[in-house]
């Protein structure tokens, strides 16, 4: 019986830990940097430092969830981004025809990758840690190892640019507000109306108090998140690609028979394939998917930083990963959901931030981080653990 | 006095709802080789797993004396202390290493903690020489036959300074010259004071080389006699004669046209093309009937289940598969088999059936999401509304269809994956132990829910070990063992016998 009530405490505890776990970071790093971290200025540089990596995220999540990994995707966001760079610098590529790169290399990584993990059954780690090596030749290879850049304006705005603002309403961003607003009242819509047919079709009990209360919370997370950005130069296009990006594969996660499949797969792939579930096809399709994602944030990290260097997205995978199980994917498959991954991974750019800000040596961090994955993913597999 | 190595007496053993050993008692006297015989789930595996230490003491009521000591186990290694050594119908060899190191393997011969070699291959060679195996010890397990792999799991036990070997069904993956080698090497082994203790359900293997016979039937004994004073038909007998506690809803049905037809459905062995895992099987079925596939334990009749269904590894070089009259290709996929309206659900449940962490509308849609999506996009509403009824049809208690599959019993899991199946809309459904380990109320629901699927038209191949269920269930019996079919029985003629059945299953042909 002592036993079963720990277990019931800890799971209670992993499904909240995303939430205690920001309200630490924040409390913490509110107090020790004396009031600096908490500053609209800091927590929209933030969000901007964690925008690439939660962009990887979002399809790292399927990865995870059909029982898959991606050791890769770092390197690949480097390796797509210097050849982006170096179409653009030295060969004098328009801002189109560099798009178009992008998507063919990011394609034919994800190809790559399919190929040997989808349909010649290779391990998906080992296979994703040779591409990460035969990549980091490929940079070194195309870019002789210097920085290359300025890329285009109009390449860059992806990462670099904010909304424009007309002038109106002073000190707050008029268009960012209104953009804030509507997307309140389409999520007030949509959730009222799902909570409907969920009555309807039987499947919750009417719990109308416990829905607005939700509701009003996640619309107060919203205006707070929304809050930073309208008093501090608006949202940028990254953000907004972000949540663009999130909500689409929310979707599919959600709606989809894609997505039930990836969930198939990662919790019991002998079951799916006698359901009837071409399981090669579906991988092949996470892989290509989460390439193409990892090729738009490559966009967005070239833009922002403006050149190509033979370091860039290094490690990136890890700050994802780690994003994903701190935001409930469990690494053991078959459960978990993209927006928790882009909000774990915004908190290990909360981590990163903080640390840099409090002077916090590179060792160190290197060190936090380390232990941060460890504990996420001894609390994800205990957990489950314990519920057998 | 008799000169007992080995005395269970009393033994009960108890899982959650089932007495699997019910006040068993087993004794085996010194240098003989005794037999163990019974139905599937009679209790044997229980038994033998008390007596090599996997259920230790105190998980068991009853005492067990091994060379006049009384045993109290805590763990494997005790077993093999006390000079017991199993043979696992599995083989148990790590297949990529030599057989040296296999026989050595935990037990390797060390000086100062570094294996010496030279002691090891010429002890080696020594043991290959008391099973008769000419074989170099440093040859790769995988290269070899499973004939030769089974000699060597014997030297294995044997190098352990083993009193009482165990065998269980170590010929039911031999070829007969191999069967019958291993039991030429048994008596001779048995000359020079090895005991053993032989599971099989070859009679006449039993009959052979045996010198008592122990059966077992619902966790009890039933007789232990010398086995000069029985006969085969007497053991089958004992081992069927139970006594029909269930109750069945027997109904007419009105066989109609064939809706599905197999013939000369052939597979090879993995890696051995020459042996074969199926051997010109061929059936058929007709709409609104129900046909049985009798047999024991790997005659094969799962694997040539998930053969026709496009699930099994191995691909079939022979055989011709009609739905409807039509020739249909071979399924390459479970997908295909789908399509044309062939269903197949596993006797393993959680394992090849239920994604056990999701709800039980993602399980029941997840063959038939086809039908509910439009441009890969789910109708939410429309799913939820066709799970409810679903479940509401089939009498599946859950408090809502988001509940957990895990979270529900065996016999409403089973429902839930027929619901899966039925949402296909399958003209034949094969349904492989539908009742393996579900409570005897939901039995009788799922052969109620039987019945009326097939006055609908359905036909259904129903896989089962347990006989009366077969019997009762069935209008047409097929039996097989080996891999082929061995006998076909209708169940309108004559009232079929259990007997009759398990002769067909042991090898002998209707």
């Amino acid at each position: 019986m002592k036993w079963k009530k720990k277990g019931f405490e800890l799971t209670s505890l992993y499904r909240y830990s995303l939430f205690i776990e920001v309200i630490i970071v924040f409390v913490l790093f509110g107090i020790l940097t004396g009031g600096t971290f908490l500053t609209t200025r800091n927590l929209s540089n933030l969000m901007m430092q964690g925008v690439t990596c939660s962009t990887i995220a979002i399809t790292m999540t399927l990865v995870i969830v059909s029982c898959n990994a991606d050791l890769s995707a770092g390197t690949a966001l480097g390796c797509i981004g210097t050849i982006a760079a170096v179409l653009q610098v030295s060969k004098g590529w328009g801002t189109g025809t560099s798009f178009l790169a992008v998507a063919i290399s990011s394609l034919f990584i994800g190809i790559w990758h399919a190929y040997w993990i989808a349909y010649k059954k290779l391990p998906a780690f080992i296979v994703t840690l040779a591409t990460q090596l035969i990549l980091k030749g490929v940079i070194l290879l195309v870019g002789n190892g210097a920085a290359i850049g300025p890329v285009n304006d109009s390449f860059g705005k992806f990462g670099s640019a904010y909304l424009p603002d007309f002038g109106i309403g002073g000190s707050i961003h008029f268009l960012s507000l209104l953009i804030t607003l509507a997307g309140c009242i389409v999520y007030l819509v949509l959730s009222v109306r799902g909570e409907k047919k969920k009555i309807m079709n039987g499947l919750v009990t009417p719990n109308w108090k416990k829905k607005i209360f939700s509701m009003a919370a996640v619309l107060a997370v919203t205006f707070v998140v929304s809050g930073i950005f309208i008093f501090y130069r608006g949202f940028p296009y990254a953000i907004l690609l972000l949540i663009f990006f999130t909500a689409v594969f929310h979707f599919i996660v959600n709606n989809t028979m894609f997505g039930r499949y990836v969930f198939a797969i990662g919790g019991n792939a002998e079951a799916a394939k006698l359901s009837g579930i071409h399981t090669e096809k579906v991988v092949m399709k996470i892989y290509i998917l989460h390439s193409l994602i990892v090729g738009a944030a490559s966009v967005i990290y070239l833009g922002r930083v403006g050149q190509a260097t033979a370091t860039a997205g290094t490690s990136f995978e890890f700050t994802a990963i780690t994003g994903c199980v701190v935001g409930g994917t469990s690494i053991l498959g078959g459960r978990g959901n993209v927006i928790g991954a882009v909000i774990g991974t915004m908190l290990m750019a909360s981590l990163d931030n903080g640390m840099s800000l409090l002077n916090m040596g590179q060792s160190s961090q290197y060190i936090v981080k380390g232990l941060v994955l460890m504990l996420a993913i001894a609390m994800d597999v205990i957990s489950r653990e314990k519920r057998g | 006095m008799e000169d007992y190595i080995l005395e269970m007496r009393n033994i009960t053993k108890e899982f959650p709802g089932v007495k699997a050993l019910d006040d068993v008692t087993f004794c085996v006297k010194r240098g003989e080789i005794h037999a163990l015989v019974g139905e599937n789930g009679a209790g044997k595996s229980t038994l033998m797993k008390i007596l090599s230490g996997v259920y230790t003491t105190g998980e068991y009521t009853g005492e067990m004396i091994v060379n006049g000591t009384r045993q109290n186990y805590s763990c494997i290694k005790d077993s093999e202390r006390a000079g017991i050594s199993i043979i696992y119908q599995e083989l148990g060899l790590v297949s990529t290493m030599t057989v040296c190191e296999n026989i050595f393997l935990g037990n390797e011969l060390v000086s100062h903690g570094i294996i010496d070699w030279d002691t090891e291959n010429a002890a080696c060679k020594r043991l290959l020489e008391k099973v008769k195996l000419k074989e170099n010890p440093g040859t790769v397990i995988e290269t070899l036959g499973t004939g030769k792999q089974q000699l060597i799991e014997i030297a294995k036990a044997l190098s352990k300074n083993v009193d009482l070997l165990i065998l269980d069904e170590p010929t039911s993956s031999l070829t007969e010259a191999d069967s019958k080698n291993l039991l030429e090497l048994l008596s001779q082994l048995r000359e020079s004071g090895l005991t053993c203790i032989y599971i099989s359900h070859k009679l006449n293997e039993v009959m052979e080389i045996t010198d008592t016979v122990t059966v077992l039937r619902d966790g009890k004994t039933i007789v232990t006699k010398p086995t000069s004073e029985v006969t085969e038909s007497k053991l089958i007998s004992w081992m069927v004669g139970r006594d029909m506690t269930e109750v069945y809803p027997i109904t007419v049905h009105e066989p109609g046209e064939i809706v599905l037809e197999v013939k000369d459905w052939t597979v090879p062995m993995k890696k051995e093309p020459n042996r074969f895992m199926l051997d010109h099987v061929s059936l058929n079925v007709r709409k609104g009937e129900i046909v049985g596939i009798a047999g024991l334990m790997g005659a094969g009749r799962t694997e040539f289940a998930m053969s026709l269904f496009g699930a099994l590894h191995e691909k079939p070089v022979e055989g011709e598969i009609y739905l409807n009259g039509e020739k249909m290709e071979r399924f390459k996929h479970p997908r295909e088999a789908i399509d044309a309206g062939l269903m197949y659900l596993s006797e393993d449940r959680k394992r090849y059936g239920l994604l056990l962490s999701s709800d039980l509308r993602v399980n029941i849609t997840l063959s038939s999401l086809n039908k509910l999506s439009r441009a890969g996009i789910i109708d939410l509403d429309r799913e939820s509304e066709k799970v409810t009824k679903g479940i509401r049809d089939l009498n599946v208690k859950t408090p809502s269809i988001l509940q957990l599959a895990r979270n529900l019993s065996g016999g409403n899991q089973q429902k839930v994956v027929i619901v899966k199946a039925l949402f296909t809309e399958p003209g034949v459904l094969i349904l492989d132990e539908p009742t393996r380990g579900i409570d005897v109320g939901s039995k009788y629901e799922i052969y109620q829910l039987m019945n009326r699927l097939v006055e609908q038209g359905l036909g259904i191949v129903m896989i089962s070990s347990e006989l009366p269920e077969v019997i009762n269930m069935s209008d047409r019996i097929y039996v097989m063992c080996e891999g082929r079919i061995t006998g076909e029985f209708h169940a309108s003629e004559t009232k079929i016998t259990q007997e009759e059945i398990l002769y067909c299953a042991a090898g002998g042909r209707a």
